[in-house]
This record gives C-alpha cells, sequence and structure tokens, in this order.
C-alpha cells in the first residue's frame, strides 16, 4: 500500500460518511452511502450480509469511496474484502465501528445485535487517491 | 424511463451536485462529484472529452448518481447517452436552463476559468430512483 499523506489522512479522519460505489456483475456501478472508520490505512464499514454490496465485494473487489465537504472532494480507489468471521466482526465492531455508531450498547447487546443483523465488515484498503493531494 | 414522483423532482431541483458512478473496462466503479441538471425527466451532466468517465460511458452506458443531504440519500441509476454536436450540446442547456454557478465560500472571489479541452454533455435517463437513509 502507497504512504498516505498527512492532509489525506486528517481528512479522512475528519469525516465519516461517503459514497461506496460497487461493481454489478454487468459492470455498471452500483452507490450508496455509508459511515465508515479510517484508522489512517484502512477503511471498516458495518453492513449486512445481505446486502447488495456486500455480495458485489465479494465477486469484484474494486471498489471507490467518495468522501465530500461541500465543495471539497476526496475519490479513494481500492480494494474492499468481507471479514465475516463472528469473532472478528465483533472485535472491528468494538474497536472501531463504536467510534462512529450514534448508539450506545452494552458489548452483550452488540454481540446479540451482530448475529440478528447478519453484520459482516468490509475492509478496504486504498491503493489512490483523486485528487493525489489535498 | 423511470417516472420521478414530485417529491424526488423537488428534492433534484433543490441540489445540482453529485457523485456520479461509471464502470471502467475491467468493470470497477470510477466516481467523480459534479454538477447536474434534472428537468424532471432527464438528467444534463458533463464533462471533459478526454475524462475517463467519458471513455467509460462509450463502453458501457450504465451509469448511477448519488445526491446527498444529511443521512438521507437519492439514488438514480439510468443510461447515459454522449452528446458532442455544438448546436445539439446548445440546444440542450437552451432546454435545461442555465447552469447553477458552483457554490463558494462567501466574499470569495470567482477562481480563474480553467483551461478546458473538448467538453462534452452526458443526457441521462433515469431507469431506477431509490430514496433512502443511511444505515449503520
Amino acid at each position: 500500500m502507497r504512504e498516505i499523506s498527512p492532509a489525506i489522512a486528517e481528512f479522512l479522519q475528519a469525516h465519516r460518511t461517503g459514497v461506496l460505489a460497487t461493481q454489478k456483475k454487468n459492470g455498471s456501478p452500483q452507490q450508496t452511502l455509508i459511515a465508515y472508520h479510517f484508522d489512517g490505512a484502512n477503511f471498516a464499514i458495518s453492513t449486512r450480509a445481505p446486502t447488495q454490496k456486500a455480495k458485489n465485494i465479494s465477486a469484484r473487489p474494486e471498489v471507490s469511496l467518495a468522501v465530500i465537504d461541500g465543495q471539497k472532494q476526496l475519490i479513494v480507489y481500492g480494494t474492499a474484502t468481507v471479514v465475516r468471521d463472528a469473532a472478528e466482526v465483533l472485535r472491528l465492531h468494538q474497536e472501531r465501528i463504536r467510534k462512529i455508531a450514534l448508539r450506545q450498547e452494552t458489548d452483550a447487546e452488540l454481540t446479540d445485535r451482530l448475529k440478528r443483523e447478519e453484520r459482516v465488515v468490509l475492509l478496504l484498503t486504498p491503493r489512490s487517491f483523486f485528487p493525489p493531494t489535498l | 424511463m423511470a417516472e420521478a414522483t414530485p417529491e424526488i423532482t423537488q428534492f433534484l431541483k433543490d441540489h445540482h451536485l453529485c457523485v456520479f458512478a461509471t464502470g471502467r473496462k475491467d468493470g470497477s466503479p470510477q466516481q467523480s462529484y459534479i454538477g447536474y441538471q434534472f428537468d424532471g425527466k432527464q438528467f444534463l451532466l458533463g464533462g471533459q472529452e478526454s475524462s475517463f468517465k467519458m471513455k467509460n460511458l462509450r463502453r458501457n452506458p450504465g451509469c448511477s448518481l448519488l445526491v446527498t443531504e444529511g443521512r438521507g440519500f437519492l439514488l438514480v441509476y439510468g443510461t447515459a447517452e454522449l452528446v458532442d454536436d455544438e448546436e445539439q450540446m446548445t440546444k440542450m442547456q437552451e432546454r435545461f436552463g442555465p447552469r447553477a454557478a458552483p457554490p463558494r465560500p462567501a466574499g470569495a472571489a470567482a477562481p480563474p476559468p480553467r483551461p478546458m479541452g473538448k467538453r462534452v454533455n452526458i443526457l441521462m435517463t433515469p431507469t431506477k430512483f431509490i430514496a433512502n437513509r443511511m444505515t449503520g
């Protein structure tokens, strides 16, 4: 993975929502608004296993994430993986997703909800940015 | 073609910037943050002839755009038609009306015009509208 400039890392950490585009089977894009946690190296995104974006990423991992703020934009290109292991999904929610979550819940409530909602975590590793510098 | 409800039409007319997505040759998604106009039926967007999105659309006209407002968003799937004939482009701009000036901070001077290559219009016909709120 390439080095991420401090300005880009700062912009990404100052925001928490973006437009995630994945690819459909026919090569056309699919888009959705998501919340992310950026730890300086990769993005963690909570979603449900049956969603189209999770299915698309499992089959075709190249994605794009657009983070916009007024007129400012940063488009991230990279590869995503779907984390399905229950223990790892729980750990990523506890250590990362919780920092951007609106709800407050105990560990027991979280564990129960992750199972009930068939939660998985998308991990997106950036490869390039547009614009290349901020 | 999908019909926009009055609520969707109003939302699209109240905004003018979207994240526009196309598919590259290998199918991977490309996105850009650009202006759009909506006349109640179709979208007018544009860009430079040499841009990646034009190359992508020539190969695969399937595209989508997403307009956000807080945690709410409107997602539109559609098919793009590229128009590069000057006369047709002028007619199209007359149909959609003048483009909104991009917003800038209060008091800021207008930026100098960027050197532009040949512009091409994108006429997008919507096939599906999805209004939703962010989850997760």
